[in-house]
């Protein structure tokens, strides 16, 4: 009889193996049953349709907005609401920029890894290549998805990673060198108007030699 | 004798009205709960919260739950009792005391959550809270660079049984942990407190006295891993933390904690009444229920700008 039982539990153990069930934990089950937000499983659509069409749309031309920087007059609240983007006025704010330019150094020795960049008006600017983002411009530019998505600072977080990851994604084999002329489109967050050209460091969601 | 008489009831008579016209002119009581009254953060909520309500005509009740739920539902059934106008809370805990707001509520009494939220929606008239993890970030981040990208390092959590904690530690290590070169040596919960903290730092440097770094939950704590790393003799170690009171403000300025993130308490507090009052008023609740306020990066270069958790 005990051989029976235990013929026909290997069975059953067996049976749901190869019907393609997976045995969870606990923990495993309770995030499958609430996840944490269903926006984490669609990174890529949201990147490639919504952030980068925004971007499109909206990207300013980095010298015309240094200019505009550039006037000891500048309100920042002004030109944020002209040529940025924030969700309320307690964050930072992201502008949507794009970029033609040469690529005038690449540093790599940090893993916060930058293209100092010289634009066409001959201004510097650095673009980030990582492998180490270091903040959430890209994820704060976009105008689809809010905090109040997901009214979770660590989930919104996660999010805000996994939005610069796929950024990343995207650069991956890409090698860089000094002299090579790149166009960009992307977002840098500040939160007052940058001291200089050199401090604007844009995330990219496309970069294209 | 009679004359006496006269004039006692005649004082009494005055101050009876003096009582009454005070009573009038006074558009009733808004109760303020924070967690304690002695530690710097939770004080500076209090004293904001309780400077907005008065000037705006109200009297206050300010008391403390220490962080314990059933001393918070007390005090909520007392201020419930008492028929107080409004509740500004720093709640003890953010899914316990769903049930305390909600009773509130049911009672007609509003009631703005400041600092710590509950996890429900559709109750609180306002959850005022911190972008505790942009603080985080920004912390962490600026940490990364002064140790330079590679070294040893501590993580001294303020309290993991607090949510906004919790929120801090995950950003920290969402920065950290992208950095292969640092290694997170020891990590021990400090309980938000200083004793806690120096004690937590006096061990984990004998055991490792190579560390190079210490990223600590909140201010307290990295002040009493300071006070430990100066009894070593160990002014070489980068500490970080968060909160932005006076003592940390101090001791930036004095070349000790090397950066931390200023939460705004005072206007939390300030804007929960303001609500409270909008809502008693004029009967309109806040456009968004869930508001983040962000904690102020503060080094060396702007310390000077910080006093009682207010940013000028």
């Amino acid at each position: 009889m005990k051989k029976v039982v235990m013929l026909l539990t290997t069975w059953g153990v067996v049976s749901l193996l190869l019907c393609g069930f997976r045995i969870v934990t606990k923990e495993e089950f309770k995030q499958l049953q609430t996840p944490e937000s269903p926006l984490l499983s669609q990174i890529a659509e949201i990147f490639d349709r919504d952030l980068t069409g925004q971007l499109r749309d909206s990207a300013t031309d980095i010298d015309d907005l240094i200019e505009l920087f550039s006037d000891p007059n500048a309100d920042f609240g002004q030109l944020c609401t002209q040529y940025g983007y924030r969700q309320s006025p307690d964050i930072q704010c992201n502008f949507p920029v794009k970029l033609k330019g040469q690529i005038k150094s690449v540093n790599t020795q940090s893993r916060r890894g930058t293209l100092s960049v010289t634009t066409p008006k001959g201004a510097e600017v650095k673009v980030k290549i990582g492998p180490v983002v270091g903040d959430t411009a890209l994820r704060d530019v976009l105008k689809s998805v809010s905090y109040l998505d997901f009214n979770d600072q660590t989930v919104y977080g996660e999010f805000g990673e996994k939005i610069n990851a796929y950024c990343l994604k995207k650069l991956e084999g890409k090698a860089f060198e000094p002299g090579e002329s790149i166009e960009v489109l992307g977002a840098f967050s500040s939160w007052d108007v940058p001291g200089s050209p050199s401090m604007i460091q844009i995330a990219p969601a496309e970069l294209n030699k | 004798m009679k004359k006496l008489t006269v004039l006692a009831l005649a004082a009494a008579t005055a101050s009876c009205f003096a009582f009454n016209a005070q009573a009038a002119s006074s558009k009733g009581t808004i109760a303020i709960f924070v967690n304690a009254l002695d530690n710097p953060y939770y004080a500076a909520e209090a004293a904001g919260a309780k400077r907005q309500a008065e000037a705006m005509g109200y009297d206050t009740l300010v008391l403390a739950h220490d962080e314990d739920v059933k001393k918070q539902n007390e005090l909520f059934d007392n201020a419930i009792g008492q028929k107080v106008k409004g509740i500004i809370v720093d709640c003890a805990d953010s899914t316990a005391s769903v049930a305390a707001v909600q009773k509130a509520v049911d009672a007609g009494i509003p009631v703005a959550l400041i600092n710590r939220e509950i996890v429900k929606d559709g109750i609180a008239l306002v959850q005022l809270t911190h972008n505790n993890f942009q603080a985080g970030s920004d912390v962490a981040n600026r940490f990364v660079e002064l140790m330079g990208e590679k070294g040893d390092y501590v993580e001294l959590t303020c309290s993991l049984a607090d949510n906004n904690c919790v929120t801090r530690s995950k950003a920290f290590h969402q920065v950290l942990d992208q950095y292969p070169d640092m290694k997170m040596i020891a990590r021990q919960d400090c309980k938000g407190a200083l004793l806690p903290g120096k004690q937590a730092m006096d061990s984990i440097l004998q055991a490792n006295p190579n560390i190079k770094g210490v990223i600590c939950g909140n201010g307290p704590v990295a002040l009493g891993a300071i006070a430990s790393l100066k009894n070593a003799g160990r002014n070489d170690v980068v500490v970080v933390g968060i909160d932005g009171s006076n003592d940390e403000m101090a001791s930036i300025k004095a070349g000790e904690l090397k950066a931390t993130a200023m939460l705004q308490a005072q206007e939390l507090a300030v804007q929960g009444v303001k609500a409270v009052d909008e809502y008693l008023n004029n009967g309109k609740k806040p456009e968004k229920e869930r508001v983040m306020h962000k904690g102020i990066f503060i080094d060396k270069t702007n310390a000077d700008r910080v006093k009682d958790f207010l940013y000028q």
